[in-house]
């Protein structure tokens, strides 16, 4: 058991890892807490199932659920988050509850809120090894996020796109005094940000089915995992999200079922009371 | 006359307000007496319908609808009731308490009815049958299973379905004479829904001899259960119950199986209709149900009921939304016609004096808490399809 418990809390780190991602590049770019992060995920998913409809393969669904999504969210940044950059954060916030509501009464009404399935060449087959499952679509999931938060790290890290990131979001204006175009760096930042989480919406969906209100919980889920890495650090995010997998598959093995979720925000709390900066905060003390 | 309906209405009012503040909710009688029902005993007889008919659950209000329809079509077709038509007052509640407290008393104070029947939700259903309560009205719970919906006190309400305690304990009844299911876990939702079951089942199922090794809970919404399943597999048991509805179960038994879990599925109501198949596909096949309305059933009145369904709305009638909500209004009218009125107060005695009344559901009698004596089935989905097998006399 214990090792099966490990094998799951892994899994889903792989994919809070992915989401919280999304969220913390976006907070570190443009101050903004975006509470529509999850529906972004429900937006790639829907994206995955009609492309399915289409008799595309899974693979190239999935792909293409990531420009779905940051068609998406380009729209919406032009509409709710670009006309309130030079205002309080505050706003940006509000705005982004508003989004996530529009989004899920738009495919509630569009979708009906009937959960729909989506199938995949991977959904039924599991590998067992020394009695530890693991389906393969999971195993996808580990492979894409892990290949996903690498390639972010080192575009970050690494390329000269990367370092106008780190400027930008270190300090805005001397970055734009040196020629860096801040705006485009944030609206590039938000698009990649949430098309990486309508990927984790595509990849899941034939394990979690797709519905308008899946979004919401991996929102809050998310933030958690940002909370406790720090946030904007990425590698807090990606540590934090398997941390959080680990922590939720051991207290429901150990602890309570029931009470899963309510440990999981109790170390929100605890987090967010003795080390508001994220555990991270000393090993790497920039924002993205 | 613009003028002394002003008066008229205040008047009434006020006799109306006097008579609920001096009699209380218990005794309504002298408010019934001056209501709408007996003072417009010329035009049709009016049944409301109180049920979600838009978001998350209008797929299931409009089952009720129309199955409420058909039986009031077939009824006017055959020239009304007491040389009066009937007419079916469907009001949207979206399945929002506040919203369905509104309609009903907009049924209720403006149009009148003569009948009231809803909703998808027993909590709605309890406080909307506090108002028709007021006025005494015939009102019918076809759909709503809380156990709770008939102990209220409610001498107007009816529940043609039966309730919670009633289908865990006929699956109960089913596990120990037809399965070899000796250690069941449970895998229930974190509700009263879900905690009711795991309750009520683990005391049945432990006094007749077996055992429960898990009772593992999850939130409605998740879409993860391997953490729990995890456990359930540490202490291998021969059955896995899922004490929730089938957005969750589905994924559920999906997940069992790709954890290598092969045991026997068993579920309740949540499982009924074809939506299990459709989400749950090859993982629920086998999977062992309560379930209220088999269209199968070789019952006259069922095939009946399932052919005039069919021919009206083109689809099998698959779950007991439109049948339960059928018999509803039938038994309303047959109360009628041996009321031989509408008066609230002589329907209702009609209602409580049914015996073993012939309906789609069954044979009906309620107790004297307006329960009706029903035996679920136990159904099992087979290669894609919904079997009855099992069905108590």
């Amino acid at each position: 058991m214990f090792s099966q418990m490990v094998v799951n809390g892994l899994a889903n780190g792989a994919l809070y890892a992915l989401i919280a991602l999304g969220l913390t590049l976006i907070y570190g770019v443009m101050n903004l807490s975006n509470f529509a992060q999850g529906e972004f995920a429900m937006v790639g998913a829907f994206a995955a199932y009609f492309l399915k409809q289409l008799h595309m393969g899974y693979l190239l669904t999935v792909i293409l659920s990531f420009a779905v999504a940051g068609v998406v969210g380009l729209i919406c940044y032009f509409l709710a988050f670009y006309p309130l950059r030079r205002s309080n954060p505050l706003n940006m916030m509000l705005s982004s509850m508003g989004v996530s509501i529009f989004l899920v009464n738009l495919s509630q009404y569009i979708f009906s809120p009937t959960p729909k399935v989506v199938e995949t060449p991977f959904s039924d087959q599991s590998i067992q090894i020394l009695g530890v499952y693991l389906s393969e679509q999971r195993l996808l999931i580990v492979i894409v996020s892990l290949v996903l938060c690498g390639l972010t790290y080192w575009v970050l890290e690494r390329s000269k796109f990367g370092r106008s990131v780190r400027a930008a979001s270190i300090d805005p204006d001397t970055a734009m005094l040196y020629g860096i175009p801040t705006n485009k760096i944030s609206m590039i930042t938000f698009v990649v940000g949430v098309a990486l989480t309508g990927i984790a919406g595509a990849l899941t969906a034939p394990i979690y089915n797709v519905f308008p209100t899946m979004g919401i919980s991996l929102t809050l889920k998310a933030f958690v995992v940002v909370v406790l890495g720090g946030m904007g650090n990425i590698v807090g995010a990606i540590l934090g999200g398997f941390i959080i997998g680990l922590i939720e598959s051991f207290s429901a093995g150990y602890i309570s079922t029931g009470f899963q979720d309510a440990i999981v925000f109790t170390i929100l709390f605890l987090v967010l009371i003795f080390r508001p900066q994220g555990i991270l905060s000393k090993v790497r003390g920039e924002k993205v | 006359m613009k003028r002394f309906n002003k008066y008229f209405a205040l008047l009434f009012s006020f006799i109306l307000t006097a008579a609920i503040l001096l009699t209380g909710c218990g005794a309504p009688q002298g408010a019934s007496g001056g209501s709408g029902s007996s003072g417009n005993s010329s035009g049709p007889i009016k049944i409301g319908l109180v049920t979600q008919l838009s978001g998350g659950g209008a797929l299931y209000g409009k089952l009720m609808q129309q199955g409420a329809q058909l039986a009031v079509d077939q009824a006017n077709e055959d020239g009304g009731v007491l040389g009066r038509k009937i007419k079916l007052l469907a009001q949207d509640d979206q399945a929002n308490p506040s919203e369905s407290v509104k309609v009903t008393q907009r049924l209720v104070s403006e149009d009148n009815i003569d009948a009231w029947i809803g909703t998808l939700k027993s909590s709605d259903t309890i406080t909307d049958i506090g108002i028709t309560s007021k006025e005494n009205i015939p009102s019918f719970v076809p759909v709503g299973v809380a156990d709770n919906v008939t102990k209220q006190g409610f001498d107007n309400a009816f529940r043609n379905v039966a309730n919670n305690t009633m289908q865990i304990t006929e699956m109960v009844n089913y596990i120990l004479k037809e399965q070899p299911t000796k250690k069941m876990a449970i895998i229930a939702e974190n509700t009263d829904y879900g905690r009711g079951i795991v309750d009520t089942f683990s005391k049945l199922f432990t006094k007749g001899g077996r055992t429960v090794t898990n009772k593992e809970y999850y939130n409605v919404g998740t879409k993860d259960f391997n953490d729990q399943l995890t456990k359930i597999k540490a202490k291998n048991p021969d059955g896995i119950l899922i004490a929730g509805l089938v957005a969750e179960g589905s994924l559920i038994a999906k997940q069992a199986k790709s954890l290598g879990l092969d045991q026997q599925l068993y579920s309740f109501g949540g499982f009924m209709g074809k939506q299990p198949m459709e989400l749950g596909g090859q993982a629920v096949n086998g999977l062992i149900h309560t379930d209220y309305f088999v269209p199968t059933a070789k019952d006259e009145l069922t095939q009946k009921f399932v052919k005039d369904f069919k021919d009206k709305y083109g689809k099998i009638p698959d779950s007991y939304y439109s049948a339960a909500t059928y018999d509803a209004v039938n038994l309303y009218i047959n109360a009628v016609k041996k009321a031989k009125s509408t008066d609230p107060k002589k329907v209702n005695e009609e209602l409580r004096n049914l015996k073993n009344e012939h309906t789609v559901m069954g044979d009906i009698t309620f107790d004297k808490e307006g329960q009706a004596a029903t035996k679920v089935w136990i159904s099992q989905i087979k290669d894609g399809k919904q079997v009855g097998i099992y069905h108590a006399k």
